[in-house]
């Protein structure tokens, strides 16, 4: 009985103490526990394809921003009033007198969140790529992917910086809330700089073999300097913009202008050679957008307003939110006596009305085929391709009073929709022409607007405004930076170091 | 010294044990005192008990009876009278760590045993709760069976960590739960748990023998960490000493059909509605009326639909119970069967549970136990309809097929197939909640050296819920079949190991030290899994589909924590006493930096009825003196995952898209919703407590009194951060709130013990006021959905504009003195009869825009008085107990009025009216003719403005209620006058009846003054509080 009693104790001595000496050593483990059902910062940057899936990250984000609210369109072409609605003044306003606040737009169109998310992202990859061994990547590829990301970063303040003109300037990853700080707005022309040094950067990592390799999809070498003649144009540096132009415009074995009748296959086709960098939205990749309640007019495919159901049924409006009418159409195109191919290309007339539709975003896949419902639009959506290279070139050499080499670029482009050529157009004058003639080829893609102010907000000269937009800005405006879109209240609520754009103040 | 215990000499003592009213108490404990020798009383009261020598003393004890202590000289028989006891339990409130003299402690702790919550019809312990406990503020939002109430102890802490997390239904602090030994809180199971089902209803309350509610530091700190919002510790029944005993009980009763909202049907909606558009129409809107109310002979506008008929019915409950118990020296047992089964008053609803437990504590050696617990049951909950989310949100509301504050006018008609999709939507879809339970836990104490004692508990959680839904082709819009099944598991394994020394020294100090080393894991994992287009509406799972058709994911979060604990007691003569509490928490939910929190308290008090000069007196006596200061933590308002920066595998989405790729490749971003912060740390509670218990008048009056204040502050919210970071916001530890407050607690002995007749009032109220000390951004104002938090205001105040009544003449509306415009609103211009609305910022317009905004915060929905009332009056073998709760001091916002105004008024549309059911409007004060003054503005169909808006101060009510809560009356047979009791070997016998939500006082205009959400939003569409009426009878073999 004694000796039985002795051996319990042993044994529950024994079990007591092995037992927490188990506790003890299992449980800081258990205290720093990894997370599973996630990826984290912490885990997640090991190898090239980690770093693939941030990039890849950096272009779903700009596709976002871009079409949030269709805020690229709204920005580069509703200002110009070539388009116009029947949708009153949530829509109307800003081609109607200028007024830039658009009610129901504001996450895309006013807040530059989603912009710095790219940015963002962009940080992040600058600062992890460089962190890992070149034997992590296959040859060429660490390079490739860190000049996609300096790419990225300076497309999005390449938007931003023409839309809103100063800003906050962040160049490095914030991955703890400690890191961020309150700062107040960097001028445009630092932010030009960082955009032109990232886009040399971004040149000289990417290549040119990376054009057909990605498909025209992603950053390449030409994207990157395509990049370079917008930013050097936007800061009157036009010297260089030939320059950059030129290095592009010489590569015909990758470069092409689409033939006439097929122009609109920019949209259609990525690998089209006219194409220097798209993004794209392939049913094919589950990629498509489609128009339900959530993403109504105001936030819908830019396809979805703009194309009929009268022209492919089942899209949500029989007269489109933004159409074109016939005389518009006629005074932009000229009369009917010569055939510019691409009012045939890009618009498309519904039975006897006066509204055309813009017909460069209306590639669509049926999801239901038996009863073609659930239209799904799965256009491209250019930032850049090489008539907007040519014409731009032909903007800077006219800059630089070359306007007969200037004529001779926009004719390649008038040429090559089998319009007239133009002949005796000079200085001024020109400068509109070639404007005009860019807001033919261009039209819908985001490009009007910021045309008219590369060529105004240095200057402060507001003919062109005059000439070009339905509802002119006068000088005044143009001094108290009216040019710019106005920031969204909820940006200036958080951030005292921020203020509102001079002209908005009050007005917004 | 054992082995002396083996030559000593044995003297048999022997004794009866009675009743105060000269009953025989049958199994009631014996023991010797400072021995383990233990002998129970058998069926006639008799027992004998073998003790080692003369003189010693008795300790005689028995649920329900008060302790005594008798000393034996030289007696071979004593003949013992035991007092019954109403409040007063046990001695030892067994906490979970130590094991706490109720008379030593200097903490503030309310209890009740299960004799105040026995057979009463409700499916989970948190429903029974309320009224019982000063300082426990239970507030049934909802009547649906099986689902979680609010339980808030000594008032609300919790601020929303976003907007986002804003959730109406669950928007009060949640105290820790302790089951057996198992701790387990809101936030560990909320997310985790796809059926929605309380995870308290998992316990039979049947099954409970204490709960003991740990109120404040010096008693919540043992569970330092998340005993921030006080701290229930539940324990169940175990076995008494004695022969084997089986009991079985039963009760079956009815539940009433609710009361419903009050709706005009048929030709009287037409009448009044008709009266209303005739009244104020002009000419040209007279040519206009709907065609609804015009065409009466329409068979598809001539109907008189009640809809709330069709889905209301009268239910039943019904419970069952089945136990084993008993002990020998070595084994004390109890096991437990049980089932109970609630059908709902609202069809395809209730709830049924099957519940299994048992303890069985062996006594290996004199030194050596092994204490088990085993805890297993299933419950299945009916809800209704069901939806294709994976999450259930707003899920205590959803259960009807047509909501009862947005009903269609009664008019319309209605097919066959109409009707049926409106009311029983469960004939066709499957909706089954099933939750499976099982716990358990073994503990092994040693005593050693005499004063040790060592013990290791190991404790197994695991739970699981499951959803399974299909909803077939026929009843969906889009014409597909849906299946969904959902599963979630959370499983957790405890490990304490804990040393307690017990020392006296020279009779006069009294020491208890008691040191734990504590770890604790767990794992939540989740299963998600839709289906769309299932071939065929025979199929309720998801099979036979394409592949594109199906949907799902699976998920699974860890958590881990370490915990030190040094508790100390010192008491000089049992007149002094002193009490520590030391505790260390490591969390996983932390970084590293803040992973450890420390958790102290320090409490004292003083027995004066010790002290000589108190020590004689009659009418004193017990008086004890106590304060306490300690600090508890919480971190309920941080997740699992929180600390990291998880990124979103897999995000390409863009308007129109909701993919993951770009390109056709997995584009991985930040989550950019919210970034994490490295500093965030434990919540943490301050509170200061006095308190004052006592005993007078001969034993017939009891009294606690307890005063707080309780400083909880680094409650995590969410903060903005700059927008160029990609990112819009994270948390911080940054507000605070403040919660002070009175309880008292009265008992009395209406009668002297020796009267037939026995009257036991008691009585207590909790005043609490709560205000919000700090919020994040320099104290900027909070505003979530319709709740505002502002620092020095209470919780969840309204949000809305001030309204004073109508607009009685033109003389009454405002005029701008400098421009003198009248009536300048954001929506047009004001007239007699609209809402006088007040001008708060003094602009002379009445307006939300920014700059002119009118819109303010008023009332408050927080209680500041709550409370219970109990009789309990006996009277020979009868009992009846009566509970009414109480709730004063808090506003509540009529929403269902407001809802179903808005409906059919809030565009001036007379078409909307003719669409919307209408209540009883002539119950209303409603504005008529100039001059009128009155506290609504006109039912006018055609006033603009938006004038019947949500979110105005007009909608505000009286929020206060006295409910009848239970009325419960028993008969229990005398086996010494029924003979046939012994013949059938039965050891006793009671018949009960009660009746469950009886009356309601309020001055609230709509059904139910209780029934609102966590903001005080009238809850007309959530599920009634029925009534329940109950018969049952308990045998015991």
């Amino acid at each position: 009985m004694k000796i039985q009693f002795k051996q319990y104790i042993k044994i529950g001595v024994a079990a007591l103490i092995l037992i927490g000496l188990f506790g003890a050593s299992s449980c800081n483990k258990d205290l720093e526990n990894k997370l599973i059902n996630d990826t984290y910062s912490d885990t997640y940057w090991q190898n090239e394809k980690d770093i693939n899936g941030a990039v890849l990250g950096t272009y779903g984000l700009f596709r976002k921003a871009m079409t949030t609210n269709q805020c690229f369109f709204i920005w580069g072409d509703a200002p110009i009033g070539i388009l116009t609605t029947l949708e009153g003044t949530n829509h109307s306003g800003v081609y109607t007198s200028g007024n830039f606040a658009l009610p129901y737009r504001e996450t895309g169109v006013h807040n530059w969140t989603n912009w710095y998310r790219v940015v963002d992202l962009s940080n992040l990859i600058i600062k992890r790529v460089p962190e890992l061994d070149d034997n992590k990547f296959s040859s060429g590829n660490k390079n490739y992917l860190l000049g996609e990301a300096y790419f990225m970063r300076a497309l999005a303040y390449f938007y931003m910086s023409r839309v809103w003109g100063d800003l906050p300037m962040q160049t490095t990853p914030t991955e703890t809330a400690n890191q961020a700080v309150l700062k107040g707005r960097t001028p445009t022309d630092e932010i030009l700089k960082l955009i032109v040094e990232d886009a040399q950067k971004a040149s000289s990592l990417l290549t040119w073999e990376g054009v057909e390799g990605n498909g025209r999809r992603r950053a390449n070498k030409a994207a990157a300097l395509a990049l370079l003649a917008h930013t050097t144009a936007w800061q009157n540096d036009y010297a260089k913009t030939i320059l950059y132009t030129d290095s592009i415009i010489s590569k015909k074995e990758i470069f092409s202008l689409q033939p006439k009748g097929s122009i609109r296959n920019v949209f259609k086709d990525a690998n089209a050679k006219e194409n220097i960098f798209v993004f794209t939205t392939k049913d094919s990749e589950n990629e498509s957008s489609q128009y339900d309640g959530n993403v109504n007019i105001f936030s819908g495919a830019v396809g979805f307003i703009t194309v009929s159901n009268q022209i492919y049924v089942n899209m949500p409006f029989n007269v489109p939110n933004y159409f074109i009418t016939n005389s518009k159409l006629d005074e932009i195109y000229g009369d009917n006596s010569v055939e510019d191919s691409r009012k045939l290309e890009f618009f498309r007339n519904m039975t006897n009305t006066e509204n055309n539709s813009l017909m460069k975003y209306s590639d669509i896949v049926y999801k239901n085929a038996a009863t073609n419902s659930d239209p799904r639009l799965e256009s491209n959506y250019v930032i850049f391709r090489l008539a907007d290279m040519i014409l731009l070139k032909a903007e800077a050499l006219n800059a630089l009073n070359r306007d007969g080499d200037a004529l001779i670029a926009v004719n390649s482009i008038r040429t090559r929709a089998g319009a007239k050529t133009m002949f005796n157009s000079g200085g001024a004058n020109l400068k509109r022409d070639i404007l005009k003639e860019r807001q033919r080829e261009l039209i819908g893609e985001g490009h009007a607007y910021f045309d008219i102010v590369r060529n105004t907000w240095k200057s402060g000269n507001n003919n062109l405004f005059v000439q070009l937009t339905s509802w002119s800005m006068d000088a005044g405006r143009l001094a108290q930076k009216g040019y710019l879109f106005p920031i969204h209240n909820s940006i200036l609520n958080t951030n005292r170091l921020i203020s509102q754009n001079p002209y908005w103040m009050g007005r917004y | 010294m054992s082995c002396n215990l083996l030559f000593a000499q044995v003297t048999n003592i022997t004794g009866t044990i009675k009743d105060d009213k000269g009953r025989t108490l049958p199994g009631i404990t014996v023991s010797e005192r400072g021995t383990k020798n233990q002998a129970s009383s058998g069926g006639d009261g008799n027992f004998t008990i073998k003790v080692k020598g003369i003189p010693t003393a008795l300790i005689i004890s028995g649920v329900g009876y008060k302790k005594q202590e008798i000393p034996v000289n030289k007696e071979t028989h004593v003949t013992i009278n035991l007092e019954e006891s109403t409040n007063d339990l046990s001695e030892a409130i067994v906490t979970g760590y130590t094991t706490i003299s109720r008379r030593k402690t200097t903490g503030s702790i309310s209890s009740i045993t299960s004799k105040e919550i026995e057979n009463l019809p409700a499916a989970s312990i948190d429903v029974l709760l309320q009224g019982k406990l000063p300082g426990v503020n239970v507030q049934n939002f909802t009547g649906q069976p099986g689902v979680k109430t609010s339980l808030v102890i000594r008032g609300n802490t919790n601020i929303p960590r976003s907007s986002g997390d804003f959730d109406a239904d669950n928007l009060s602090s949640n105290p820790l739960y302790v089951l057996d030994g198992i701790p387990v809180s809101d936030d560990e199971i909320k997310n985790f748990n796809v059926t929605g089902t309380n995870y308290l209803a998992s316990l039979n309350p049947n099954d409970i023998e204490s709960v003991d509610v740990l109120k404040d530091a010096s008693a919540a700190a043992l569970y330092g960490a998340r005993a921030n919002n006080g701290v229930i510790i539940i324990k169940t029944k175990r076995g008494v000493l004695g022969k084997p005993k089986l009991s079985l009980n039963t009760y079956q009763g009815y539940v009433t059909k609710p009361g419903k909202v009050e709706t005009l049907i048929g030709a009287a909606e037409r009448r009044k509605k008709m009266e209303l558009i005739y009244k104020y129409a002009n000419d040209a809107q007279e040519q206009n009326i709907p065609q609804l109310l015009t065409d009466s002979l329409n068979p598809a506008f001539n109907n008189n639909n009640d809809y709330q008929d069709l889905f209301y019915q009268s239910g039943y409950v019904q419970n069952y119970d089945l136990a084993v118990s008993g002990a020998t020296e070595n084994v004390n047992y109890r096991i437990s069967g049980g089932m109970y089964n609630e059908k709902g008053i609202v069809k395809s609803t209730g709830y049924k549970r099957y519940s299994f437990t048992s303890n069985v504590n062996f006594n290996i050696t004199q030194n050596l136990e092994f204490l088990t617990n085993f805890k297993a049951s299933t419950g299945k909950r009916l809800e209704g309809k069901g939806t294709t989310d994976f999450l259930k949100q707003g899920r205590y509301r959803s259960v009807f097929g047509i909501n009862p504050i947005s009903m269609p006018t009664s008019l319309l008609g209605m097919s066959d197939d109409d009707v049926n999709s409106i009311i029983n939507p469960y004939d066709y879809q499957r909706n089954d909640n099933v939750n499976v339970d099982l716990s358990g836990v073994g503990e092994l104490r040693y005593t050693f050296l005499k004063d040790f004692r060592i013990s290791t508990r190991s404790i197994i959680n695991y739970s699981t819920a499951k959803n399974d839904f299909a909803s077939p082709s026929i009843i969906n819009t889009d014409g597909l079949a849906y299946a969904k099944s959902t599963y979630t598991q959370y499983r957790k394994y405890l490990l304490t190991n804990n040393i307690l020394w017990t020392k006296t020294l020279n009779d006069k100090h009294n020491i208890t030290a008691t040191f734990v080393q504590e770890y604790e894991t767990r794992k939540n994992e989740g299963l998600y899994l839709l289906g769309r287009d299932i071939p065929n509406d025979n199929i309720q799972v998801i099979k036979g589909i394409a592949s594109q058709n199906l949907s799902g994911y699976s998920d699974q979060s860890t958590y881990a924590k370490l915990s030190f604990l040094g508790a100390a007691h010192y008491d000089y003569k049992g007149k002094y006493l002193f009490d520590a509490v030391y505790r260390g928490d490591a969390s996983s939910r932390f970084g590293k930096n803040n992973k450890w929190g420390y958790f102290p308290s320090l409490g004292a008090g003083w027995i004066l009825t010790e002290e000589d000069f108190l020590s004689q007196s009659e009418w004193v006596k017990e008086l004890k003196l106590r304060g306490s200061w300690g600090r508890t933590g919480d971190e309920s308002s941080i997740g699992d995952n929180d600390r990291y920066n998880a990124y979103i595998a897999g995000n390409g989405n863009y308007p129109g898209n909701y993919g993951s790729t770009y390109g056709g490749g997995t584009a991985v971003i930040p989550n950019y919703a919210g970034i994490t912060n490295d500093d965030i740390t434990w919540q943490r509670t301050e509170t200061w407590n006095a308190g004052v218990d006592a005993l007078l008048f001969n034993g017939r009056l009891t009294v606690n009194v307890d005063a707080y204040v309780r400083t909880t502050t680094g409650q995590m919210l969410s903060v903005w951060i700059p927008e160029y970071t990609g990112y819009l916001s994270t948390f911080t530890n940054a507000a605070g709130v403040r919660n002070s407050g009175l309880e008292i607690n009265l008992m009395g002995k209406v009668f002297g013990r020796e009267k037939a007749l026995q009257w036991t009032p008691s009585i207590n109220f909790s005043f609490n006021k709560n205000i919000v000390t700090a919020l994040p951004d320099g104290n900027r104002d909070l505003y979530y959905d319709q709740a505002v938090y502002v620092v020095g205001k209470p919780l969840n105040m309204f949000y809305g504009y001030l309204v004073n009544g109508a607009i009685s003449t033109s003389n009454d509306i405002i005029v701008n003195p400098y421009t003198g415009a009248v009536g300048a609103s954001k929506w047009g211009t004001l007239q007699p009869g609209y809402p006088n609305w007040v001008d708060v910022n003094g602009d002379y317009k009445i307006s939300d825009a920014i700059g002119e905004n009118d819109m303010t915060f008023f009332g408050d929905p927080n209680p500041k008085v709550t409370g219970g009332f109990t009789n309990y009056f006996s009277y020979k073998d009868f009992s009846l107990q009566i509970l009414t709760t109480f709730t004063f001091g808090r506003d509540i916002i009529n929403s269902t009025f407001a809802q179903r105004m808005s409906n059919g008024f809030f565009y001036g549309n007379p078409k909307d009216l003719s669409k919307a059911s209408i209540g009883n409007l002539d119950n209303y004060d409603f504005w008529q003719k100039e001059g009128d003054i009155s506290r609504y503005p006109a039912a006018n169909p055609y006033m603009g403005l938006y004038a019947w808006r949500a979110g105005q101060s007009m909608f505000m009510e009286p929020g206060w209620y006295i409910r009848i809560k239970n009325i419960n009356l028993a008969y229990r047979f005398d086996k010494t006058k029924h003979a046939w009791m012994n013949r059938a070997g039965i050891n006793s016998f009671r018949i009960y009846g009660t009746m469950d939500n009886v009356h309601m006082f309020q001055k609230f205009s709509g059904i139910d003054a209780e029934r609102v959400d966590g903001r005080g939003f009238d809850y007309g569409d959530g599920y009634p509080l029925p009534s329940k009426y109950t018969l049952g009878v308990q045998f015991e073999f």
